[in-house]
């Protein structure tokens, strides 16, 4: 098809921008429609910064189709101008790339999620194996302090926390129920939520904010100050040294926690029960003891122990995933904690449908 | 332990960080790998340590002591690391740190407490913090930081030192120091050491072998006086100080620059060729008037004489800067002032034929 030639005449300037809009918009048109176009400049007086705008926008509006629109005899000056741009040496591209859609960014997240679990998985046998071996650079002491640290300190919190809890289901319990007359099976209620669900998650949660950000923070400071490859030298496996502490720790903490945390929760409901519900303390405890079963608790054990894992290896995982500059280390830590709140949730939701139809 | 690497190449990506290098290093000495930024220097450290793996080749080889360790894990080839931003414990004292690598060696082979707290105490006294053990890291300076990370790498005893630019995140003055530091306790315990650095006065000032690196290879190796007298090339004698560039032509045995002409006996082969005329500040002579015998015609635009010697900034031909070094007593027999005119002639050359070196 032959080429259609566009004669642009006069200024093209930020005075003349209508003019000059307007004078492109044929052969965009054109080109659009009808074949390749070419807008010719050889007879313009002068291209400024504007003028030279309006040229790129028609030409990349043309390449965004696929359709033919070239420029020629363009004046020298102009050359030279886009000649020293070269924006890579004055100018970064955004660091996120293009900004995704919606749905890509859903799928995205997915797959990344995808990605965190195989690779939480590949961890959590290696460890198992390196505890296995019997690693040389495991010491009781570290773990006894990262027990310390992940559990002994979360207790004031957690302790209040799970006070709170038994407080507000009890109440929520009471306002169904007593509609009924059955204001007695808030024990139920409070001995079970407690023990099943609550208490593990709300634990886990706040152990993965308290310690798994921690931990993933503090050996991504460690990878980047290069003090795990000091350990290297000196014939120190981090993983054994570093890393399996906390994981060990962590999975300690975690039940002893939870533990805690039904205790008070239980606490908590009792004082409702007995305050503005008007039961006597002996009828809610016994009605505790009727509505528990050991399996209850041990489901409970399980999550815990379940979440104690995720929320550790994910945290070392993302710690020492880290490479270059401190600021990778927010990145990290903040992965770590929505990483393994995540993983939380899914494994909960796994234990408890397993647990629903087997018993 | 003598350290020797054979055919090394190592590739990140599509970065290549070396490219077969090899190098030998004798039992007892401090080498230096010299290099601007991205020459690989740190990374063939990383690979004598063991912290990186070169990549596969079956001639590749690492032998220390003649034996190849390249299949031996990092804690096994016995070496200490120091690194750049010390990489101190943060959490234990000076003293922790320092016993730590005797410490957490399995039970057959540690020593006894008695004995690690009086192997600590040496080396503390050794690094001169005898009463700092009982400090966090994070109370020391900067300098007293990496001699507590020397006297960790230390520690173990080890037959290789390692050094990743120890000096590089020092003020001036603290470094002057620590490197005379570092000479005097490699001259007391003898132990092969390579040392890694960008600033060329501290590998000339403290190694006995500079080993100069360049885009992933060594460009030239040697005792500081052979590199800094006889630049192996034009790269070399640039990155081991200031150095005035003349562009000029090599013509019937002579090269000539700007009114410049050198004897240069590079044979018929490089006639007519493109060629170099490499001149250090301190090998210039300035004078005011034409003394006959070659100079280049200049402007004095700045004259810095605070400092041991003068430096005399200078405008040639083609507005090219030039820099003279002069001590004071020279520069008190003919002074200059901003705007003079002078006459700049040199006293030792290096001519660089392009591609063609002598």
């Amino acid at each position: 098809m032959a080429e259609q030639r566009f004669q642009l005449r006069g200024p093209l300037t930020a005075a003349t921008i209508r003019a000059t809009r307007d004078a492109l918009a044929p052969a965009l048109a054109h080109a659009r429609t009808a074949g390749p176009a070419v807008v010719d400049l050889a007879q313009v007086a002068a291209v400024d910064d504007i003028g030279l705008a309006q040229i790129m926008a028609a030409l990349l509006d043309a390449r965004a189709e696929g359709k033919t629109l070239r420029v020629e005899n363009v004046p020298q000056d102009v050359l030279r101008r886009l000649s020293l741009l070269d924006p890579k040496d004055v100018m970064a591209a955004p660091q996120a790339g293009p900004r995704a859609g919606a749905l890509e960014s859903l799928g995205d997240g997915f797959f990344a999620r995808t990605r965190d679990g195989a690779e939480f998985l590949g961890i959590v046998v290696e460890l198992v194996i390196r505890l296995v071996m019997r690693p040389k650079g495991l010491r009781l002491k570290a773990i006894v302090e990262q027990v310390m640290i992940i559990g002994v300190g979360a207790i004031p919190i957690l302790s209040l926390i799970g006070f709170l809890i038994g407080v507000i289901i009890a109440f929520q319990a009471a306002y169904q129920l007593r509609d009924l007359g059955a204001n007695l099976y808030v024990a139920n209620m409070v001995g079970l939520s407690m023990a099943r669900e609550l208490s593990p998650f709300v634990t886990g949660i706040l152990v993965a904010g308290r310690s798994g950000s921690a931990i993933a923070a503090e050996i991504a400071t460690m990878k980047i100050n290069l003090e795990l490859d000091a350990l290297r030298t000196m014939a120190i496996d981090p993983t054994s040294s570093v890393l399996l502490p906390r994981v060990i720790a962590t999975i300690i903490a975690v039940p002893i926690l939870v533990a805690l945390a039904n205790v008070l929760g239980i606490l908590g409901g009792l004082v409702i029960a007995v305050g503005p519900l008007s039961l006597s303390a002996g009828s809610y405890w016994d009605q505790i003891l009727i509505a528990m079963r050991p399996n209850d608790i041990l489901i409970g054990m399980l999550k815990a122990v379940t979440f104690g894992i995720v929320i550790a290896t994910i945290a070392c995982h993302k710690g020492s995933q880290v490479s270059g500059g401190s600021r990778e280390v927010a990145a990290a830590t903040t992965a770590a904690v929505v990483s393994s709140i995540f993983w939380m949730i899914v494994c909960d939701a796994i234990v408890t449908m397993v647990f629903f139809f087997v018993g | 332990m003598s350290i020797q690497v054979r055919h090394v190449t190592k590739t990140f990506g599509q970065y290549a960080a070396l490219k077969d290098v090899n190098l030998d290093i004798p039992d007892g000495e401090l080498v230096a790998l010299l290099g601007p930024s991205g020459s690989g220097k740190t990374t063939l450290l990383r690979i004598i340590a063991g912290l990186e793996v070169p990549d596969a080749n079956p001639e590749t080889q690492i032998l220390f002591h003649d034996q190849d360790v390249a299949a031996r894990a990092v804690g096994d080839r016995r070496v200490g690391f120091v690194f750049q931003h010390y990489a101190l414990f943060r959490h234990m004292s000076v003293f922790d740190n320092i016993a730590f690598g005797l410490r957490v060696r399995p039970r057959a082979s540690r020593p006894s407490k008695g004995d690690i707290r009086a192997r600590v105490h040496e080396l503390l006294k050794l690094i001169q913090l005898e009463n700092l053990g009982d400090r966090y890291p994070s109370e020391l300076s900067g300098g007293q930081r990496q001699r507590v990370a020397l006297a960790r790498a230390l520690a173990i005893e080890p037959k290789v030192l390692l050094l990743d630019e120890p000096f590089g995140a020092l003020d001036a003055k603290v470094r002057q120091g620590l490197r005379r530091w570092l000479r005097d306790l490699h001259d007391k315990i003898h132990i092969t050491s390579v040392l890694v650095t960008h600033d060329q006065e501290e590998a000339l000032e403290v190694a006995d072998r500079v080993v100069v690196m360049r885009q992933a290879r060594i460009e030239q190796q040697g005792t500081p006086e052979e590199v800094f007298h006889h630049p192996a090339s034009e790269f070399v004698m640039d990155f081991l100080g200031h150095v005035n560039l003349f562009h000029g032509r090599v013509d019937a045995g002579r090269a000539v620059f700007d009114g410049l002409a050198v004897d240069h006996a590079a044979g018929d082969a490089a006639n007519g060729k493109a060629a170099k005329l490499l001149v250090r500040p301190h090998e210039l002579e300035l004078f005011r008037e034409p003394n006959g015998n070659h100079s280049v015609k200049a402007t004095v635009t700045r004259v810095h004489r605070a400092g041991p010697s003068v430096k005399v900034e200078l405008n040639g031909p083609e507005g090219r800067e030039l820099f003279v070094e002069l001590t004071h007593e020279r520069f008190a027999q003919a002074p200059v002032a901003a705007g003079d005119t002078a006459y700049v002639s040199p006293r030792a050359t290096r001519v660089f034929v392009q591609d063609f070196s002598i």
